[in-house]
């Protein structure tokens, strides 16, 4: 049939894709470590045309041969190809709460889940009731050691992420500490906060609940040794979502879905008056 | 039909339970003991569409997929315990707490609950209860002919107090202080009270002053730590969020009726 007709309609289902993407990335314009997705297009194979039995056709006596010139190529459609995450920093807020950390730079904290270890840059963490650092799922933020065990109001971690507590009160479970009497005598390094980054961001996979999983492409997580990203303990970091691009890029879309549209209704047209009135016995 | 529809209604969904949550914050600005709630969101699962590392000719593969978001959801609130600023009363049953801890009280169906609310008073039997008569635990009872003006309760939380035709104050009671390990864990059940959950680890008695208590303060209450200008900061956001995710469900729903003119 008229190839126009699935060209457009390919174009509709690409715009369709990329509102999907704008939508989700609205949803969760209030989100801590939300990174924006956007999706990426491609074309589908041009196909090479060919001028068919025209002055290309050369007679020989025993028959003939038609050498069909190229007239150039078509384009047949259009795909979504890739979601592309934009790992941008997001805005720090302040929150003054001892457990909420933000990454400045590029590098993940990592997570323990039952699934295996997961990368987030959602720092909005908690204690849970054995006194370890753990996200709202409540899985164990790790440590280059594994899981780390704090107190309220005897821990501080610094920009490198190396955890310190004042050993005096941390031998006792039972015994916890207030803000005054805390007089930092003996301080202790605990562990330092597993903070990684990969090969290739742009590989990771989003699992939800703000996890990325790495991938073969992406490579393994490696632990940052030097120009780690500036870990802020009492912030946490907002959205990379920008609200006027987003809206800007959504009239772009339904614009773009309507020319489609337009197109198509051109396409069936065209067919009409092809059946109604050329096409009459 | 089409996906964004639902993910921005999730959007929309989110920032109405987080102006839920800010606008119980701003109703309880004058409460006391109440501690600010926060709303947490967590995103949706992932659809995907297309399988990263799958073959895409002979010798490679496809080096990203296509995964598409599904919105947002609520994923926690958590209630922020910074000390409240101290107001004072003058009253000799209100007390504060001046650094960490929470006050005990037993609710009728013999259930303990915590709170950080002090404004205490003197029922008939001369019981220390709370504003609703749940009775303060440790159990304080004064004694017959006790002067109301002359109860004392001090920083590390002996309570003392005079009885008529005498000039020496008796000691009736030792206030006691519990803490967890962590209390983000503790769920609000209304009147100021919160309930230990599972998350809060079991709660760790002690003497006010000591090992990490806070001292209690007489004759002063703790106002809540609402931060009003914070609180107002977060309702713009919410809102304008609430606009952005109905103008994506507009623009989702303008495309429908597009594709829907496809057929005349």
């Amino acid at each position: 049939m008229v190839r126009g007709l699935y060209t457009a309609a390919s174009g509709m289902n690409v715009q369709q894709n990329r509102m999907d993407e704008i939508a989700n990335n609205l949803a969760n314009v209030d989100l801590n470590g939300y990174k924006k997705d956007t999706a990426i297009q491609k074309a589908f194979p041009e196909m090479l045309m060919r001028r068919m039995n025209d002055d290309g056709v050369y007679r020989f006596p025993f028959g003939s041969v038609d050498a069909s010139p190229i007239v150039g190529t078509v384009g047949t459609g259009v795909e979504t190809n890739e979601v592309y995450t934009n790992f941008a920093q997001g805005a720090m807020k302040q929150t003054e709460n001892p457990f909420d950390m933000a990454l400045d730079g590029r590098g993940f904290m990592t997570v323990q889940t039952p699934q295996g270890e997961r990368l987030t840059r959602n720092g909005a963490f908690l204690l849970n009731s054995d006194g370890y650092l753990v996200t709202k799922s409540g899985d164990f933020v790790l440590g280059e050691n594994g899981p780390i065990k704090l107190k309220l109001n005897n821990f501080t971690i610094d920009e490198d992420g190396t955890v310190w507590q004042n050993s005096t009160f941390a031998a006792d479970d039972k015994r916890l500490v207030s803000q005054q009497e805390n007089q930092w005598d003996n301080i202790e390094r605990v562990d330092r906060l597993r903070i990684v980054d990969v090969k290739r961001q742009r590989y990771l996979q989003k699992q939800g609940d703000s996890y990325w999983k790495t991938t073969d492409e992406s490579g393994d997580a490696q632990v940052i040794a030097s120009a780690r990203p500036k870990l802020r303990q009492g912030f946490l970091e907002g959205a990379n979502v920008n609200p006027v691009q987003e809206m800007v890029e959504m009239i772009e879309v339904n614009r773009a879905y309507d020319a489609n549209q337009k197109t198509i209704q051109t396409e069936d047209s065209l067919i009409g008056k092809l059946w109604n009135e050329v096409v009459k016995v | 039909m089409m996906r964004s529809l639902w993910t921005a209604a999730s959007g929309m969904t989110g920032q109405q339970f987080n102006i839920d949550t800010i606008s119980n914050n701003l109703a309880n600005v004058n409460t006391t003991g109440f501690k600010q709630m926060r709303a947490d969101f967590e995103d949706l699962l992932y659809q995907t569409q297309k399988l990263a590392g799958t073959p895409a000719t002979e010798a490679t593969v496809v080096p990203t997929g296509v995964q598409v978001g599904h919105g947002v959801m609520p994923g926690a609130t958590q209630q922020i315990f910074t000390q409240g600023a101290l107001q004072s009363t003058g009253n000799t049953g209100d007390m504060a707490i001046e650094g960490e801890g929470f006050f005990r009280v037993v609710q009728f169906d013999g259930t303990y609950a915590y709170t950080r609310d002090g404004s205490f008073k003197i029922d008939s039997n001369g019981q220390l209860v709370t504003s609703d008569g749940y009775k303060l635990s440790p159990e304080v009872i004064l004694p017959e002919g006790f002067v109301a003006d002359s109860l004392s309760i001090s920083q590390d939380g002996r309570i003392t107090v005079k009885v008529a035709g005498s000039d020496d104050p008796v000691e009736v009671g030792q206030m006691e202080l519990y803490r967890f390990v962590n209390p983000a864990g503790l769920q609000a059940i209304g009147q100021n009270l919160l309930k230990v959950t599972n998350a809060t680890g079991d709660p760790i008695p002690g003497r006010p002053g000591f090992d990490g208590m806070g001292k209690i303060q007489q004759k002063f209450l703790e106002m809540s730590n609402v931060s009003v200008v914070k609180e107002m900061v977060n309702m713009i956001v919410a809102q304008r969020a609430y606009e952005l995710n109905s103008r994506a469900i507009q623009t989702s729903d303008s495309m429908l009726a597009t594709a829907t003119s496809l057929k005349r």
